[in-house]
């Protein structure tokens, strides 16, 4: 019986996707509007002071007149300067360090005191240290971003390089491969999931760590803008900022995933995902 | 003259305070163009063997010396395929077998259509442009075994390299192999645990001991091949008793397929 009604839903499927469920590219925006759609209502009905928490539209309205005055894009611009310049010193350090200090047991016993040592420290405590160095303006904040970053980028891909098979580094150094060819042609495309996956984490730290340093060290950028509407009780503004820093690290998150799938494209069919998808799709059958 | 010497060969490995000796004099001398089969029960250093004289590993006294000359690290003469097909997961089967002449800095088009005539000489045209995960366990170690004779080299090691493949397969690649070497004639060192295998494909069987590692016995076999299961009975029944003592401990039940 189960099997007739599966041969039967089978031909359905298409027709059904197209009238009901959503199509995956969907799946992600459907809770967005609930959250939306919550962040209007809640406070409209009273149940929570609209000074505190301002509804949706009045936050978007606050948004448009900040655009209109032209300071959005100035405050917008100077923080995605500074995560970007930070950010990409701190990548093009890490990955290869990494690489190195995952590869050589001997790098390793030097550096990783150095590293542990560090590591408690947060972003935010190094920003007085950075002003005494930097001064005021762009060069402490790309600083704070580069040193929030790179320690985290580092460890993880050292950790993957440690454990990138050996017997693929072996196949290679007798396929005739010189040890430099072995880590660019072997070691390089092994790391190249934990590499992207490194990218992520480092670039969702570097907007918390600008953060944390414009809040401080500027008078310009969305930590700055957050502070001084705080200071003047403009919760939609707060709220504003906010959002745009959320909506700014999705976008570049989808981004690098976009090109994760791009660059690690002999990947595709191969996740432990595509069989549990496998599943879902024989659920979608019998619906 | 012989072209592969190993001289009192040892190897001794130090894992948790503890010495372990895998290999212990081994002495041996291959012809060029020779196809020489080693069997010997589990951890009889079998493996090890292939990887000093791929020079992945050093030993830890004795020589190895290729055409009168000593080894030294890996070499693109002297090639090991693995047990397990070990391609590189990123690369289609067209690149992996490619892979080699890449590392010479052959240019792209002229080592991919080297690659293609070698796959095409395995029947696995079709397959040029797929990636290892997309391939039968059979398709995978003929792409690694393909990736290896790409480099043309003087000496072919291959560590068990049928023995994660089904019977019918096996014997397929078997006949691969054999026509391969007919035809290129490198100097192959075939490590295996099926007696029947290094009977059928190779000019000489040598034996090792349980571990330390050390040439029991050989066994020369001057038949043509293809061989037949008559013919080789009488080798068989010898291989077997030889095997049966070399493993003091498990007697006759030898883990030996």
């Amino acid at each position: 019986m189960s099997a007739g009604l599966h041969q039967a839903s089978n031909g359905d499927r298409a027709p059904a996707r197209a009238l009901g469920a959503p199509r995956p590219w969907m799946r992600g925006l459907l809770p967005l509007a609930v959250v939306a759609l919550l962040w209007e209502l809640v406070p409209q009905s009273g149940l929570v002071d609209a000074a505190l928490l301002p509804p949706l539209s009045r936050t978007l309205a606050a948004g448009v007149s900040l655009v209109r005055s032209g300071a959005l894009l100035g405050h917008l611009w100077a923080s995605v300067w500074r995560v970007g310049a930070g950010y990409l010193v701190a990548v093009l350090v890490a990955v290869p360090a990494g690489i190195g200090l995952g590869l050589s047991r001997r790098l390793e016993g030097y550096v990783s005191p150095v590293l542990a040592l560090l590591r408690p420290i947060s972003p935010p405590a190094w920003v007085p240290l950075a002003i005494l160095w930097f001064g005021i303006g762009d060069a402490p904040a790309i600083f704070i971003v580069f040193v929030g970053t790179v320690q985290a980028i580092l460890v993880g891909i050292a950790s993957a390089a440690r454990s990138v098979d050996r017997r693929l580094v072996q196949a290679a150094l007798t396929l005739g491969a010189s040890r430099r060819q072995a880590v660019r042609l072997v070691v390089l495309p092994c790391l190249g999931p934990a590499i992207f996956g490194q990218l992520r984490v480092g670039l969702a730290l570097a907007w918390m760590c600008v953060m944390a340093a414009e809040m401080v060290a500027v008078r310009r950028g969305l930590g700055y803008l957050l502070i001084e509407a705080r200071n003047l009780f403009q919760t939609e503004r707060v709220l504003l900022c906010m959002a745009i820093i959320g909506a700014l690290g999705l976008g570049l998150d989808r981004l690098l995933r976009t090109l994760e799938g791009m660059v690690l494209r002999w990947q595709r069919g191969m996740g432990a995902d595509e069989l549990f998808a496998a599943g879902r799709g024989e659920q979608d059958l019998s619906r | 003259m012989s072209y592969l010497r190993l001289v009192e060969v040892s190897k001794t490995y130090h894992a948790d305070g503890r010495a372990v000796e895998a290999l212990a004099g081994v002495s041996l001398e291959v012809r060029q163009g020779e196809f020489v089969a080693l069997v010997g029960p589990s951890g009889c250093g079998k493996t090890t063997l292939l990887h000093l004289v791929a020079g992945l590993e050093a030993p830890s006294s004795g020589q190895i010396l290729l055409a009168g000359e000593p080894i030294r690290g890996c070499g693109r003469e002297r090639v090991l395929v693995f047990q397990e097909p070990t391609l590189f997961p990123w690369l289609t089967a067209m690149d992996n077998v490619a892979f080699g002449l890449q590392t010479a800095g052959v240019p792209l088009q002229e080592r991919r259509a080297c690659a293609f005539a070698l796959l095409e000489s395995l029947g696995l045209a079709g397959f040029a442009t797929s990636y290892p995960h997309q391939l039968s366990g059979g398709m995978r170690q003929r792409v690694a075994i393909a990736r290896a004779l790409a480099i043309s080299p003087q000496v072919l090691l291959l560590d068990e390299p049928f023995a994660s493949v089904d019977a019918l397969t096996r014997e397929a690649l078997q006949e691969e192999l054999l026509r391969l070497w007919a035809a290129r004639r490198p100097t192959i060192l075939f490590v295996t645990h099926s007696r029947e295998e290094a009977l059928r494909l190779a000019d000489r069987v040598i034996v090792l001991s349980h571990r330390p590692g050390r040439v029991r016995a050989e066994l020369v076999l001057p038949m043509a091949r293809p061989r037949s299961a008559m013919e080789l009975a009488p080798f068989l029944e010898r291989l077997r008793r030889l095997l049966a003592q070399g493993c003091p401990t498990q007697g006759r039940g030898v883990a030996i397929a």
